[in-house]
This record gives C-alpha cells, sequence and structure tokens, in this order.
C-alpha cells in the first residue's frame, strides 16, 4: 500500500504541474538575463569584424585566447569561419560601449539555454540524460582542462564520491572518475561488467559459484572507497554474519579474539570466497 | 501538501516557462577576415624527473608534450610508477595510438599489484562513419593475502600474475538526426601462476539514438558469453569431470527516453540484464554444483520543471531481481525522490529526500535463521541539503546527507544510519594566489544481530595553495591533507580493538623557469602514514601473516627538468 501512496503523491506532483502549465512559445526565458539574451538573438545585431571587434578588448585575457589552441578555435572551420565568438556568445548588439550582456555560459542560463548552443553542431555526442549543462564540465577555451583534470568537474556535484579518495581503501588513488563512468555513455555498462573489465579473474563462471558475488558486486564492495580494507562495506566476520547466521560458528557470537575474528577472519577458511574450481570448494575453502 | 501546491499552482500560471533557445543561426553569413586570431604556438617541450623517496624506491621517469599537425606524443612520468606514454598519429580522418599505462598500487607489507598495460588503437571518422579497433594487453603482478588449512588456518602471501588481452571493434553510422552503431569485444583472461583459472568472454551489441524535436530515444541490446574451460583437480577418483565445462550466457537491453515539453523536462529508462548459467550441474563428493542463474529489470522515469529560480524534479525507479538457488529468489526494490534547487543570484541551494522500500517473494528458511541482509525487506529513507555561495573572488559549499536503511526485524542487519557533510570552499587572493580549502566527516552507525553495533568513521580535511607567483620567473604551492579512517565494532557490549588508519599528507613545489627553455620544479612531500587493525595479532589457533600493520613517515623530494623544443 505504501508504494501506492507515494506513486499517487509522484502522480499528483507532476500531474499537477501538467495540467497548470499554460501553452508556451517555441524560445522564451526562464530568467531576465535568458529575456535580454533572447530579445539579442532576434534582433541579430552582429558585429561588422567579427571575433577582431572583440578580441580588441578581450586579448589581455589569457583564458579568453586560450580558445585559439584548440580546436573550437582553428579559424579554417566552424565556429571560427563563421559567426566566430558571436556564433556561441551571441550577437554583439550594444555589449561595445553600453556592456550589453552576452551569453557567457553561467548559471543564470538554465541548461537547456546553455547546451541549445553547443547542440546546433555537436548533435551525436550529446547526452540528453545527465541534467548538466555542457559546459558545466567542458570549457572549451582551455585545450587540455577535461583531459588533464577529468575528476574537477565530477566533484564540483559529486563531492561525496570525490571525497572517498581520502578513505583507507580506494580506487580513486590510481583510477580517474571516467575509468569507470562514462557521463556520455547513453547505456552504461552493468556494475557486474564495469567491474570485470579490470578484474577479468572474477569473471568465472566457477564450478561453485557464491550467489552475491554473480549478483552484484557491490552487495560486499563499496568501489569508490571505504574505512574498511580491500573496499569492504563492513569488515569479516560482520559482513558474513550480516547474511550467514546459522546456527553453528556462521552465527555464533564471535566476541573474542580467535580464528573467527584474527587474521582473515571467516577467509582463514573460506579464502575462495568469489568462487572455487575445486571439486570439494562448495563451501569455498579450496 | 495541499498549501504549497496551491501556490505553485499560482507561480506556474503567472509565468510561461520553458527553456530558451540560442542555436548557432544558419542563415547569417559574414565573411570576416579575422586579423587578431593568432594562434599560440605550442611549445612542444620534453623534460626528465626523479622522486627520491626513504620509504619508497627512487624513481626516474621522463616527459614529454610534442604535438604537430600529424603526430602528438604525451608522456607523464613514463617509466615511473603510475606514469603513461602515449602517441598518436593523424591523416585526414584516420587516428592512431598507441599507450603505455604503469598503475602501481602496492602497500607498505608489498601487498597488492602493479599493472602494466599496452594498447593500439585506430580510428576513422567521416561525417557519416567512425569505426574503430582497439587491442590491448595487461600485465598484473603482485601479491595478495589468502589461506589454507594445512590442517590449521594458515594465512600466506600468494602470488598475483594476469595477463589480461582484449580486442574491441566497432563500427556507426550517424546522421543529423539518428546513429546506429555495433561493436564487439574478445577478453582472454590467463593466470601465469595458476591460482585463478583462466578464462574468456566475448560480446556483441548493437545501439541507436533517434533525435526528434526535443525528443531524443536511445537503444541498445548485447548478446555475451563468458567461458571457463580449466581442467578440475581430480583429488579422487569419484571427480566426475575432468574440465569444467563452465558458460554463462549474458543479454541486456537498454532504451532511454528523455523530452522536454511544455516546460517539463522528462526522463524515462528500461534496462534488463539476464544472467543465464549454462554449465553443467554434477554430482561431487561432498555436494551438487548448482549454477545460478540472475536477472534484473530496471524502470523508472523523472521529470523536472524550471520556474524562474527555482526547479522542481521527481522521480521513480523500480529495481527487480530474480536469482535461482537462493532464500528468497525474487525481490522488488522501488525508490522515489522529489527535489528542489533554488538559486538566487549568488547563492544556489537545493534540497532532495528520497524514499525506497524493497520486498520480494516468500523466504525458503527455517525460523531460527535470519534473512540475509542484501534479499530482506528494507524502508530506505534520505535527505539531502546543498548550500553554495560563488563570487568570482570567492566561494563555499555545503553538503549535508542524512540516510536510514531499516531493515526487517528477521534480518541479520537490522539497520544503517549515515550522516555525511562535505564543505568546501575557496578564495582568490589575486590572479595568481587562490586558497583552496575542504572538510568533512561520515558516520555510518550499523546495528546487527547478536546486538552487534558497528560504528564506521570518516574525517578529513586539507587546503591547496595554488601558484603564488613571486615574480615571473618563481611560483610556489602547496596542500595538506589530514584524513582518518576507522571503524568500531562492540560485539555483545564487547569492544573489539583497534581498526583505524590515519594520514597527514604535506607537499610543497616550487616552479622555476632558468631562461626562455629551460624551467624546473622541485617538490618536498611529507607523508605520516598509520594504519592498525586488531585482527594482526597473532594467535595460537591461527598462522597469521607476521604484522600487518603500517606506520612509517616518508620524505619525498621530486625533481622535474623541463626543455621547450
Amino acid at each position: 500500500m505504501r508504494i501506492l501512496l507515494k506513486i499517487g503523491v509522484l502522480i499528483a506532483f507532476t500531474a499537477s504541474s501538467l495540467f497548470i502549465t499554460p501553452s508556451v512559445s517555441a524560445n522564451q526565458a526562464s530568467t531576465p538575463l535568458e529575456q535580454v539574451l533572447v530579445n539579442k538573438f532576434t534582433e541579430a545585431k552582429y558585429s561588422n569584424k567579427g571575433a577582431d571587434t572583440c578580441i580588441a578588448c578581450h586579448k589581455k585575457s589569457q583564458s579568453v585566447m586560450a580558445i585559439f589552441n584548440t580546436p573550437h578555435g582553428d579559424t579554417n572551420k566552424d565556429p571560427m569561419a563563421g559567426l566566430q565568438c558571436e556564433a556561441c556568445h551571441g550577437p554583439q548588439g550594444k555589449h561595445r560601449g553600453k556592456n550589453e550582456p552576452m551569453l557567457t555560459f553561467g548559471n543564470e542560463i538554465s541548461v537547456e539555454g546553455r547546451n541549445s548552443v553547443c547542440e546546433s553542431c555537436h548533435t551525436q555526442e550529446h547526452t540528453p540524460f545527465h541534467d548538466q549543462a555542457c559546459s558545466d564540465c567542458h570549457n572549451i577555451h582551455q585545450a587540455e582542462l577535461a583531459v588533464k583534470q577529468p575528476q574537477a568537474q565530477c566533484s564540483n556535484c559529486h563531492m561525496q564520491q570525490e571525497s572517498a579518495k581520502f578513505k583507507r581503501s580506494t580506487h580513486l588513488e590510481n583510477l580517474a572518475c571516467s575509468d569507470c563512468h562514462n557521463p556520455h555513455q547513453e547505456a552504461p555498462l552493468a556494475v557486474n561488467d564495469t567491474c570485470y573489465s579490470c578484474h577479468a579473474e572474477k569473471r568465472g563462471p566457477t564450478l561453485w559459484e557464491h550467489s552475491p558475488v554473480v549478483e552484484d558486486c557491490t552487495t560486499c564492495h563499496n568501489p569508490h572507497g571505504s574505512v574498511n580494507d580491500n573496499l569492504l562495506n563492513s569488515r569479516a566476520p560482520q559482513l558474513c554474519q550480516s547474511c550467514h547466521s546459522q546456527a553453528g560458528h556462521p552465527g555464533d557470537v564471535h566476541n573474542n579474539l580467535d580464528g573467527f575474528t584474527q587474521g582473515q577472519s571467516c577467509m582463514n577458511c573460506h579464502s575462495k570466497i568469489h568462487g572455487s574450481n575445486h571439486p570439494s570448494g562448495h563451501l569455498f575453502e579450496k | 501538501m495541499k498549501t504549497k501546491l496551491t501556490l505553485v499552482a499560482l507561480a506556474v500560471l503567472s509565468v510561461n516557462a520553458t527553456a530558451a533557445n540560442f542555436s548557432v543561426p544558419l542563415d547569417i553569413e559574414k565573411d570576416y577576415a579575422c586579423k587578431r586570431c593568432v594562434a599560440n604556438e605550442h611549445s612542444n617541450s620534453l623534460g626528465v624527473m626523479t622522486e627520491q623517496s626513504t620509504h619508497l624506491d627512487s624513481q626516474y621517469g621522463a616527459n614529454a608534450d610534442i604535438r604537430s599537425e600529424h603526430f602528438s606524443v604525451d608522456a607523464n612520468n613514463a617509466g615511473a610508477d603510475n606514469g603513461y606514454l602515449k602517441a598518436a598519429a593523424y591523416y585526414g580522418d584516420f587516428a592512431l595510438e598507441l599507450a603505455y599505462v604503469d598503475r602501481w598500487n602496492l602497500d607498505d607489507n608489498d601487498i597488492g599489484a602493479e599493472r602494466k598495460q599496452l594498447s593500439a588503437g585506430a580510428k576513422y571518422q567521416n561525417q557519416l562513419i567512425t569505426a574503430f579497433v582497439k587491442a590491448s594487453s595487461e600485465d598484473k603482478q603482485g601479491q595478495r593475502i589468502s589461506s589454507v588449512v594445512d590442517p590449521k588456518p594458515t594465512n600466506y602471501l600468494e602470488t598475483i600474475d594476469h595477463t589480461t588481452q582484449v580486442m574491441n571493434a566497432g563500427v556507426q553510422l550517424h546522421g543529423d538526426f539518428w546513429n546506429l552503431g555495433v561493436a564487439a569485444f574478445n577478453s582472454d583472461f590467463t593466470d601465469n601462476a595458476g591460482v585463478d583459472a583462466d578464462n574468456s568472454a566475448q560480446q556483441a551489441s548493437v545501439k541507436g539514438g533517434l533525435n526528434f524535436g526535443t525528443t531524443r530515444l536511445s537503444v541498445s541490446a548485447a548478446s555475451g558469453k563468458m567461458i571457463q574451460d580449466d581442467a578440475i583437480e581430480q583429488e579422487n577418483s569419484l571427480v566426475p569431470i575432468a574440465n569444467f565445462d563452465g558458460e554463462v550466457e549474458t543479454l541486456d537491453y537498454n532504451a532511454r527516453i528523455s523530452s522536454r515539453f511544455a516546460g517539463i523536462k522528462l526522463n524515462g529508462f528500461y534496462r534488463y540484464s539476464n544472467r543465464d548459467n549454462v554449465s553443467g550441474s554434477y554430482p561431487f563428493f561432498d555436494a551438487i554444483n548448482t549454477p545460478i542463474d540472475t536477472s534484473k529489470t530496471q524502470y523508472g522515469f523523472d521529470a523536472s520543471y524550471r520556474l524562474g529560480s527555482a526547479k522542481f524534479s521527481a522521480g521513480f525507479e523500480q529495481n527487480d531481481r530474480t536469482r535461482n538457488d537462493s532464500d528468497r529468489e525474487e525481490t522488488q526494490e522501488n525508490e522515489l525522490f522529489a527535489r528542489v534547487d533554488y538559486r538566487l543570484s549568488a547563492f544556489n541551494s537545493h534540497i532532495k529526500f528520497t524514499t525506497g522500500e524493497r520486498t520480494g517473494s516468500d523466504y525458503r528458511i527455517g525460523d531460527d535463521i535470519f534473512e540475509k541482509y542484501y534479499l530482506a525487506d528494507r524502508d530506505r529513507l534520505s535527505t539531502e541539503l546543498g548550500l553554495g555561495y560563488s563570487r568570482n573572488n570567492y566561494g563555499a559549499n555545503l553538503k549535508v546527507i542524512l540516510a536510514s536503511d531499516d531493515y526487517s526485524n528477521s534480518s541479520a542487519l537490522k539497520k544503517s544510519d549515515e550522516v555525511l557533510v562535505n564543505l568546501d570552499g575557496f578564495y582568490r587572493f589575486n590572479d595568481q594566489l587562490v586558497l583552496n580549502a575542504y572538510a568533512g566527516t561520515q558516520t555510518i552507525d550499523s546495528l546487527e544481530l547478536h546486538n552487534t553495533e558497528i560504528a564506521d568513521e570518516f574525517s578529513y580535511f586539507g587546503f591547496g595553495l595554488e601558484q603564488y607567483q613571486i615574480n615571473d620567473d618563481i611560483s610556489v604551492g602547496s596542500s595538506y591533507t589530514f584524513s582518518f579512517s576507522g571503524s568500531d565494532t562492540s560485539v555483545d557490549s564487547i569492544e573489539m580493538g583497534d581498526y583505524y588508519q590515519y594520514q597527514h599528507l604535506a607537499e610543497v613545489h616550487m616552479d622555476y623557469r632558468i631562461n626562455a627553455r629551460f624551467s624546473t620544479r622541485l617538490a618536498y612531500t611529507y607523508e605520516r602514514h598509520y594504519d592498525t587493525n586488531y585482527a594482526n595479532q597473532p594467535i595460537e589457533s591461527i598462522n597469521s601473516i607476521a604484522d600487518l600493520n603500517q606506520n612509517y613517515t616518508d620524505h619525498k623530494i621530486g625533481a622535474f627538468f623541463t626543455i621547450k623544443l
């Protein structure tokens, strides 16, 4: 019943938004600045000398001029072979002298508004399923930012995952986010397939399989990092006992320094916990 | 709730809100002759580096940043641990790439591994077609802890000596509104030490995409196999097979759709993943092996609506799983979220509520056995709050998450509560000096059967001082981080002992430009590392490895020398 109640609340939330939304025209702004820019795009007062007009003032900015070291700064190809700076930043209008705003890809412009510029050319690479502006991650004025600092942009939103690099065990010491995640990929690999791409020895199949191992590696491991060794969600024997409570040693109280808590704990005997190929390995001991 | 919806309704009725369209116009032709568009010449450079450490092996490596119209070379500490060398050649729509990447991850007791990967790839891309082929071979060598019962449990360091060879190839056709592609991969794993069974895997996939106005659709399907056919140890005459004819067939479907309609952005997805283990089942002396089949069906949708400075989002996700030979063969999970983002000038914030529930089929266990935690009924609740303030010269972000998982009374794991706080900020003193600072803490408290309480704690703080330019030729930078990871376990009110790790890591460096062609960097790194685990104490009943604790102080000096060509 609870799920029905939750779905009902959600449908009410969504439906109320749908029903009360008036019909809208194709190009309307959601912020005052966006409205100013929509007006400028409608007026389409492009400069007479293109980038030369812009550079006359902005040449002192290294971050602006850096575009000429990037593919977007190639004067033989668009945008620099076309409308140049104004292709992305919009028509100059009264920017010069009266400082009329240009499209600067700041947060004052909606994600859709910012992305509409990039999507003019980059239709194939577009990823529609991550509600982010392209410019949140890509600074096209800098040639190597995305390559050299693949973590930097992800951590702006994913602080929790980023901070895991300081944990006792972590994948982030030697790996970048993009080694496992592709934000442009529209059909990501299943979790275990991603893990197998580096841990092929766990792929199997093995003669004796451990059910949670073949179902989902994250049942026991946190891939970003953990306060426990080996990226484990908790240490043994507690990790094992969160499933194995049968009478006998798996379910006993283990509160002494003995063979169940010392060394490798349960794995002192059940060392082939990811699966065994031994004829007598059904308890993952061989 | 009623009041809130009414307010939202009034606000929506008063504002027409949808996305603005700033597409690059195609109907405006300008013939600009740009005189000032002069690209800065890229400076090709070569360099060498060395790091001398009081604790680790000395490192020597090469650096390179060479680019021309038809080739590029990028080396970063190549030859040293965690270094790489990448070379690429371009000719028209053709590109070739060679790469060598080292990933080193060994602890103070030489436990861990070093991976050395060599890869080669070719790519052809034009307006209509993209085709690629890539091959890689990775050697992984090191040690891991294993154990054998002989006759009492004996821990030992086991050799890791793996080779994995992968081949990928694919072709994609793309138009303005569509794309269609096929790809295949083959992977062969070999354990040169003969510990893990060799295996191989293949997968073929097809994917397509369609853009229709503001609606985008992508679909994909993949079919694969995982094969393992190693010899089975003939421990006695009752072993029924000589080789394990193991094979798993996998099938995956994905579909995603995204659309904008009347100011609302809608996303939906469907994902199906099936693992069919078609290996044989044989009567061994102790038991009969049962190949495990699993399937996962996920689907969900979410909607977001932007209203002036606010954005409202809500979504639903269903995650159903089946597995055979299990205490519970079917589980169903659902999750709902609602989120509001609000931005006002330099201030931004969001709040997100998530609630989830897991149920499933009947259990096939006795009354005296507790349910496995990953199969048990579970209620999940999470609240996330984010606050940010950002100006040109300073800014700060705060994120707080409160989450709880409550399992059914008959689960072996009863509950798990999490509190997480992340804080970061920056201050730009001037164009040459930026201070970044960050801190955070996370606690996870869990309760398990036998009144077992587990308290995980993670804390960190630090700062970075970026590139203080003393003069035209000298700049300095510095950073410091402290981190602490700990987990305290008490079983039936008895504390089990220390299990924590901490690290101080401080670094200072100076860049010195000797002249227009030669520059150098000197760096000093201090590391204080401590890691202790109560399970490392020697006891009579097992032969454990002597000392797995880590306790060291490292001083490292690095020197880097770069020449512009």
